[in-house]
């Protein structure tokens, strides 16, 4: 598990292109969106983010804007969400 | 504002029709020959125009703008019911393209649209920004129930604003249940529809999103740009996600040769963008600007070119004036 939230961590970062930002920065509780919390990412950030982790693990967000919203939560809830994907594979 | 925004999408549903005026004009194009349709439409046009005070007075506004852009004189009533009209005509030839009912070989030639479609049949989609300018509708009919095997290969896939033309998208469903199929939300881009455009540009998909269309439930972020000599506030939501797709993109505009005939040629103007995705995302934000502003142009250029091809009758321009 903790390898997969790294590995997320480093997608966020090259993905999104967050300078002086390392894996270590990022929490994996802390809220990915929002203004003033977290990585305080917006929503073409999260466009951007669920296609490079497409291109990464292969798993999709089929479910409605509702759901998709709460697997963006955090690094962990990207992890879980990740793992119960390639689990259902 | 907000009455004036509840009174343009209403004016929307006026201009659009109730399902009775839909049901009149789908069994016309079904048994009657063309010129008769032009005739018994004109006709009927009239009394709506008569009728449709909001419509007219924002035609108006569109033909005063475009031409003293360029340097025509002034419109009178008729240049607007001949903007009504070619506004009826364009709803029946979408009818007759969605019952695979008009020809490829109308069409005029095109580089850039051959270039398109080099790059759709190398497997490899693209995105085609649209406007209200024409009917693209067209092309996509055209893509998938064309006889000229060239584009009857193009797998084209519209993103529509379906909520807000429920009623009309209704009928042409009737029409073409398959064609229907292949159409993706305006309402709904989240990641998971990024994922899925994604997904059809991989396949060799067309991807064709109108620049110029404020949708009636997403309050999409605006951006004020001088569109034929005035401020007015486009979306930046299709240009974002142009941007972030990675694949070429490009601006089109189907067009009637003849204004006012059912049986006319059609000419596809397709401009390749010369704002380029590729790189970094740092100066994404100007680059996005640079896109729109780009397609502003071929925007404004289409409408000197076709004033009556137009098909908006809600006023971008008023918007601004209220706000400031």
């Amino acid at each position: 598990m903790e390898d997969l939230n790294t590995r997320l961590k480093n997608i966020i970062i090259s993905a999104l292109e967050l300078e002086d930002v390392t894996p270590a920065d990022i929490d994996d509780d802390a809220p990915l969106f929002g203004e003033g919390e977290g990585l305080g990412l917006d929503s073409i950030d999260a466009l951007e983010l669920g296609l490079a982790i497409k291109e990464n693990f292969g798993v999709s967000f089929k479910a409605v804007n509702d759901e998709t919203r709460k697997h963006f939560a955090s690094v962990n809830a990207l992890a879980a969400f990740i793992s119960s994907s390639k689990q259902e594979d | 504002m907000a009455d004036s925004q509840a009174n343009w999408y209403d004016q929307k549903e006026v201009s659009s029709g109730t399902s009775w005026t839909f049901t009149f004009m789908f069994l016309m194009v079904k048994y009657l020959p063309r010129p008769l349709i032009v005739a018994i439409s004109a006709t009927i046009c009239f009394f709506f125009f008569l009728g449709a005070k909001p419509v007219r007075k924002n035609s108006m506004t569109y033909l005063e703008k475009v031409a003293k852009a360029t340097g025509r004189k002034k419109p009178t009533a008729i240049d607007c019911y001949k903007h009504i009209f070619s506004f009826v005509l364009q709803m029946l030839e979408k009818m007759l393209s969605w019952m695979g009912r008009l020809n490829v070989s109308d069409l005029t030639k095109d580089a850039e649209r051959e270039e398109l479609r080099k790059q759709l049949t190398s497997g490899h989609g693209a995105i085609l920004l649209s406007s209200h300018l024409g009917n693209l509708d067209m092309f996509r009919s055209l893509g998938d129930s064309g006889n000229d095997a060239k584009i009857k290969d193009l797998r084209i896939c519209p993103i529509v604003d379906i909520d807000n033309s429920s009623r009309y998208n209704d009928l042409l469903r009737k029409l073409n249940p398959e064609l229907m199929d292949n159409i993706i939300n305006a309402n709904d881009i989240g990641v998971d529809s990024a994922i899925m455009i994604k997904d059809k540009i991989d396949k060799g998909y067309l991807i064709v999103i109108a620049g110029d269309r404020i949708s009636a439930k997403n309050h999409d972020r605006t951006v004020r740009k001088q569109f034929l000599g005035d401020w007015a506030e486009f979306p930046e939501g299709a240009f974002i996600l142009a941007s972030i797709i990675g694949a070429p993109i490009y601006f089109g505009a189907g067009t009637r040769c003849k204004n006012f005939s059912l049986n006319t040629k059609y000419e596809f103007t397709i401009r390749k963008a010369t704002t380029e995705f590729s790189g970094s995302r740092k100066d994404r934000k100007q680059k996005i600007q640079a896109l729109m502003d780009e397609y502003i142009a071929f925007v404004e250029e289409s409408c000197k070119k076709h004033p009556y091809q137009w098909y908006n009758f809600f006023d971008f321009w008023e918007e601004k004036e209220q706000k400031s």
